[in-house]
C-alpha cells in the first residue's frame, strides 16, 4: 500500500524534505506549496503532490477559492481558523481536507456535513510536537474529542504530520501510533494514509473523466 | 543471593528498534536522557512504571545511530508517540524513526538485517 503524508506545509528546501520523507518510509508527500518540481520525483523516488492551502478568515471566500483552484491542484486543503470557516469548509465538496486550528472546535453537525460532502478532517501531529505540559494535554484532549465524533459518524479523516520543515516530518509508523492513541482502528488509519484520495482526484483532473461513473475511452 | 521470579508471573516484553536522524551524531547518554524524559512526560510516572521501559545500552550503534528499547506490549503505542515527540537533543534537531517492534531481540535483529 502506498502511504502519503497529506499536509506538509513547508515551503523551502523541497529537495531535503523529499529526501527525508523517502528515508522515513513515505511513498508520497503532498506539499502545500506551488514550487513542486517534476525532477524531485525521479531523484528521490517519492511522489511529490502539489496541494493548495486556503487560509482565510472569510467563510464566503472558501468556496470561490476552492472552485478556482480545483482544476489545477489534486489536493485542496482549508485551514479552519474559526468555527465559521470550519463550517464553510465542510459545506464545500470541492475541499478535500479541513485542517482545524487549535482554537477552532468542530461539532457533530460539522462532522456529519464532512461525511456528506466527503471532506476529510485532518489531525495534525505538529500540534503535539510544538507544545508541552498543560497546553499539550489540552490539545490532545481536543484531538481525542474530535476523533471520537469522526469515528462515531464514520466521517473521512487524515492523519498528517503537518510538517513546517524537514525535521517536523514523522514516519508512517509513528502516525499510526498517533491514530491508535486517538482511538482509531488500524484498517481505518491505513485507509486514511493511503493514496486513494490523490488517485481519485488525479483521475478527475485527467481529460478522460466526465463525471462519476462516466469516462471517455 | 539472587532473587527468583515465578515463570508464570514473568511479564512479556516487546523490543522497539529505532533510528535517530540528525545532522550530527548524538551520544548515548544524551539520547537516553531525551528518550526517558519524553516517555515520562507523555505517560506520567504511573504509566512509566507500568511500561517498564529500558534502553539496552550495548545494542546502541553510534555509527548507524540505531538503538533498542524494551517495554511492555501494552505501552508500545505510547512509547512510539513519546519517541516521535522528541524534536531536539541539545542544539540538534532530531527525528526518531521506529524501524520495527519485535518480541525478542534475536527476531528483531534477523528482520532488520534481512
Amino acid at each position: 500500500m502506498q502511504l502519503y503524508d497529506y499536509c506538509v506545509l513547508a515551503d523551502s528546501d523541497l529537495a531535503e524534505i523529499a529526501k527525508r520523507g523517502a528515508l522515513l518510509g513515505w511513498n508520497g508527500l503532498c506539499l502545500l506549496s506551488e514550487q513542486v518540481a517534476g525532477k524531485l520525483k525521479v531523484k528521490n523516488k517519492i511522489d511529490l503532490v502539489p496541494g493548495a492551502l486556503i487560509e482565510t478568515d472569510k467563510p464566503n471566500y472558501i468556496r470561490r477559492e476552492a472552485d478556482r483552484k480545483r482544476s489545477r491542484f489534486p489536493i485542496i486543503v482549508a485551514r479552519g481558523l474559526n468555527e465559521d470557516i470550519n463550517r464553510a469548509a465542510v459545506e464545500t465538496p470541492a475541499i478535500d481536507i479541513l485542517l482545524p486550528a487549535e482554537n477552532a472546535k468542530i461539532d457533530y453537525v460539522m462532522v456529519k456535513l464532512a461525511k456528506k460532502n466527503d471532506v476529510a478532517i485532518g489531525f495534525e501531529f505538529r500540534f503535539l510536537l510544538q507544545s508541552c505540559g498543560e497546553e499539550r494535554s489540552r490539545i490532545f484532549s481536543w484531538l481525542r474529542e474530535t476523533a471520537k465524533m469522526v469515528k462515531k459518524f464514520g466521517a473521512p479523516f487524515v492523519l498528517t504530520s503537518g510538517a513546517m520543515s524537514e525535521w517536523d516530518l514523522r514516519s508512517p509508523s509513528e502516525l499510526m501510533a498517533f491514530g491508535r492513541v486517538l482511538g482509531f482502528e488500524v484498517p481505518q488509519i491505513r485507509a486514511s494514509m493511503s493514496g486513494k484520495m490523490i488517485e481519485n482526484n488525479r483521475k478527475k483532473l485527467g481529460e478522460k473523466w466526465v463525471m462519476p461513473g462516466v469516462e471517455v475511452e | 543471593m539472587k532473587l527468583k521470579r515465578m515463570p508464570s508471573l514473568r511479564e512479556k516484553r516487546h523490543y522497539v528498534t529505532f533510528r535517530l536522524h540528525s545532522a550530527k551524531p548524538v551520544m548515548y547518554s544524551e539520547m537516553r536522557g531525551a528518550v526517558l524524559n519524553s516517555i515520562l512526560n507523555w505517560m506520567g510516572e504511573t504509566g512509566f512504571s507500568g511500561a517498564r521501559c529500558r534502553i539496552i545500552k550495548n545494542l546502541w550503534d553510534p555509527k548507524k545511530q540505531t538503538g533498542w528499547l524494551g517495554c511492555s506490549p501494552r505501552s508500545v503505542d505510547d512509547v512510539k508517540i513519546s519517541l516521535a515527540l522528541i524534536h531536539q537533543i541539545g542544539d540538534e534537531r532530531v527525528i526518531f524513526q521506529v524501524i520495527r517492534v519485535s518480541g525478542t531481540v534475536k527476531s528483531g535483529r534477523e528482520k532488520i538485517f534481512k
